[in-house]
């Protein structure tokens, strides 16, 4: 039986729309998945060789941040590991016991990325520490025996925590209360792991416990998840009540207002939008990059200042159409001109900007000129690369699913479509170019100008690069119509 | 008035849709039967400019719908799901497309009342989403939401499909009082042969993308139509 599922993983797998794509996609996304797992690596080393330097033993300092790592681990479970429920209801009506079915699942949970991707650490870790460090072999390996455990622990933790909002938020508000209080330097978070962990190095009886532990959990998701196979249990979404919302003062700006009231339920109601959201906040904190190496000139911070002012437009603008893509045909055949339903979906960027830029404020508090320079590349990101961005989102075909969550984060990367590269250009280099040649001739106030001019010029000859906007969305309407059918 | 003028659409090696001539005049109640594949969905798909005719034009009132927007103030459609907002609860689909036809809050109010009946409570002050309602309530709200400001042409795919037997029943004499008016066009595909033949003032049955049958709807009109389909079974 086994055998027989993992044929269909196997075909679910070779005829997934990723896996079909052409043939630039798929290089995009192996550099993608080759990246991510060279930073583990790269951490591995990073971690071994940087310990001395920092005044630790290897194994010590990875001990002083597993604590935290598995915090990060679990956080991120939380939002993109989810019950795969959509392949488990076609299997409960046949000759498959449920032992069979949840166990299925089980594995499937496990084989996933977030499970195996520390392997990709812990292996050359683990070898350096024995090879090089000269470790006792055993020990080590025990060790790290006990630490992935940990790490399949968490994603057993979440398999049955998921649903249950109540305990969910419990966890992350005893998280924010323990990471505050490490921050007043009331307790020292990474002292207490290195004592749990490094304890459990030099006490290398006590591997035993997450071992249990695991086991125990392992046993008990089994059976959570059988309990639940059932629709009206855990393998149907949550259905949250409904209310009818409307945001009243919108609706004295006519088709424009009508069309934000309806992305904000959006981003309110799917699971998708949300997790979009939540990743363009996020960027509001890469400007704290400036204080690593390679940000210190302004060129840079040019860069710096596009994403902390542009990641919503990056998160969820890039996407735009898209999100639309499950009621596409009915927006096309509305009472209403493809222009206005653009410039309504332009607004939003705008308005996503300018909040962005005010929030970034909080960046003065480093440097007037590094706000100065946020500042600049966010009426650059105003006047352009709202555009921009709106012109990637013609040439965006893949469908969106709002009620999955982890499609949200993810799929943006899967869009690597050699236009919207190449649109990239006038995004990121041009800007950065401009203001790091204009600060280096004539000093810091007219290049700021000279970005918010650009910025100036392109909000003045909005109709015009409307006109042209809509032109190509008309060229592209069918080919994005028929591809979004696809989805659903 | 719609005008068909050698519409054909054609995938890969497949010529799915080949019409040379069909007009609709204003205030028809126009019916589309077929079996599965025949090309209903396909037509009114290039009819509202969602496809682009392999060649051959649509025009609505003079307007072509694939050189003009103009068209889309007439017509109100409802296909398939991907005409619903999932996210939205019934009332907020209602006063949105209300908004974009020119209708407001209170009128919307208004109009919704006299389907009442028809919604069996399940469907305003529910507090449910779309998502979150049963197929047949979601296609309740999908054709409703497609009647509120006072189209001129309204186009239904399927109505009848996936709905219970007294919704049928409401729907069909919900059209047939709304189809009294003479400034109203519509444009309903169905399998149900009955229903149709009971609507419809003219019906086409089209079979592999042709036009095989154009009739005004007399007495004779379902057992000529029964007839059809059954000799098409024994081929």
């Amino acid at each position: 039986m086994f055998l027989k599922f993992l044929q269909l993983e196997l075909k679910s797998f070779v005829r997934s729309p990723q896996f079909a794509a052409g043939i630039l996609m798929k290089i995009g996304m192996l550099f993608m998945y080759a990246y991510l797992a060279l930073i583990f690596v790269g951490g591995a080393f990073g971690v071994y060789f940087g310990a001395k330097k920092v005044g630790y033993e290897p194994i010590q300092l990875f001990s002083r941040i597993f604590l935290v790592y598995i915090a990060i681990d679990l956080l991120l479970k939380y939002f993109m590991q989810q019950l795969p429920a959509e392949n488990i209801k076609p299997f409960l009506t046949l000759k498959i016991s449920k032992n069979q079915v949840a166990g299925y699942t089980l594995v499937k949970i496990l084989v996933s990325f977030f499970s195996w991707a520390f392997l990709l650490f812990a292996i050359p870790f683990a070898a350096l520490l024995i090879f090089k460090g000269n470790l006792n072999l055993v020990a080590v390996l025990l060790y790290f025996a006990a630490c992935i455990s940990m790490v399949f622990i968490n994603t057993f933790v979440n398999t049955i925590i998921n649903k249950s909002d109540k305990l969910m938020y419990s966890l992350f508000g005893l998280m924010v209360i323990i990471g505050g209080l490490h921050y007043f330097e009331v307790i020292d978070v990474l002292a207490i792991s290195e004592c749990v962990f490094y304890g459990l190095y030099q006490n290398i009886g006590f591997f035993i416990i997450p071992i249990v532990v695991l086991l125990v959990l392992a046993i008990y998701t089994l059976s959570f998840i059988k309990k639940n196979l059932y629709l009206d249990r855990g393998l149907e979404m949550k259905k949250a009540a409904g209310k009818t919302e409307n945001i009243a003062f919108l609706n004295k700006y006519g088709t424009l207002g009508t069309f934000i009231n309806n992305d904000i339920r959006l981003i309110k109601r799917s699971k998708a939008a949300r997790s979009a959201l939540i990743g363009g906040v996020l960027f509001l904190f890469y400007g704290l990059l400036f204080f690593s190496k390679g940000y210190n000139t302004s060129f840079m911070q040019v860069f710096l200042g596009i994403f902390v002012t542009g990641g919503f437009n990056f998160m969820f603008g890039q996407r735009v159409p898209a999100w639309d893509s499950s009621y596409y045909p009915l927006m096309m055949t509305q009472n209403v001109p493809y222009k206005d339903f653009l410039k309504a979906k332009w607004a939003l960027f705008v308005i996503a900007i300018s909040v962005s830029m005010i929030l970034a404020v909080g960046y003065a508090f480093i440097s007037w000129e590094f706000y100065f320079t946020i500042f600049a590349a966010g009426l650059y990101n105003l006047g352009v690369n709202s555009y921009l961005t709106l012109l990637a989102g013609a040439y965006n075909k893949k469908p969106i699913d709002l009620n999955s969550a982890s499609k949200g984060f993810t799929s943006g990367q899967n869009n690597f479509n050699i236009k919207i590269l190449v649109l990239l250009l006038p995004q990121m280099v041009l800007p950065m170019a401009v203001f790091g040649a204009m600060k280096y001739f004539f000093g810091m106030t007219p290049a700021v100008m000279s970005l918010g001019i650009l910025g100036l010029i392109g909000f003045l000859l909005r109709d015009k690069i409307f006109n042209l906007i809509v032109k190509i969305y008309r060229t592209e309407k069918y080919s994005t119509i028929a591809a979004f059918k696809k989805g659903n | 008035m719609i005008n068909i003028h050698n519409i054909s659409k054609i995938y890969g090696t497949a010529k799915v849709l080949n019409i040379q001539e069909l007009t609709i005049p204003k205030g028809e109640t126009f019916g589309l039967v077929g079996n599965n594949g025949a090309g209903k969905t396909t037509l009114f798909s290039l009819l509202l400019d969602l496809i682009e005719p392999s060649s051959g034009s649509i025009q609505i009132d003079g307007i072509q719908v694939n050189k003009s927007e103009n068209w889309k103030n007439k017509v109100s459609a409802f296909i398939d799901d991907s005409f619903l907002i999932g996210y939205l609860t019934p009332e907020e689909y209602f006063y949105f497309l209300g908004e974009l036809r020119g209708q407001n809050k209170a009128s919307v109010d208004e109009f919704l009342k006299q389907f009442e009946d028809l919604f069996n409570g399940e469907i305003l002050n529910a507090r449910k989403y779309i998502r979150d309602l049963s197929k047949g309530n979601q296609k309740k709200v999908g054709i409703v939401g497609a009647l509120i400001g006072n189209p001129e042409i309204i186009v239904l795919d399927e109505p009848f499909a996936n709905l219970d037997p007294s919704t049928q029943i409401k729907l069909k004499n919900l059209i047939k009082v709304l189809s009294q008016n003479a400034e109203v066009t519509f444009l309903i595909s169905s399998h149900d042969l009955a229903h149709t033949t009971e609507v419809c003032n003219r019906i086409v049955a089209i079979n592999k993308g042709v036009v095989v049958k154009d009739i005004s709807t007399n007495s004779e009109t379902l057992k000529e139509l029964e007839e059809y389909f059954a000799s098409q079974v024994s081929l």
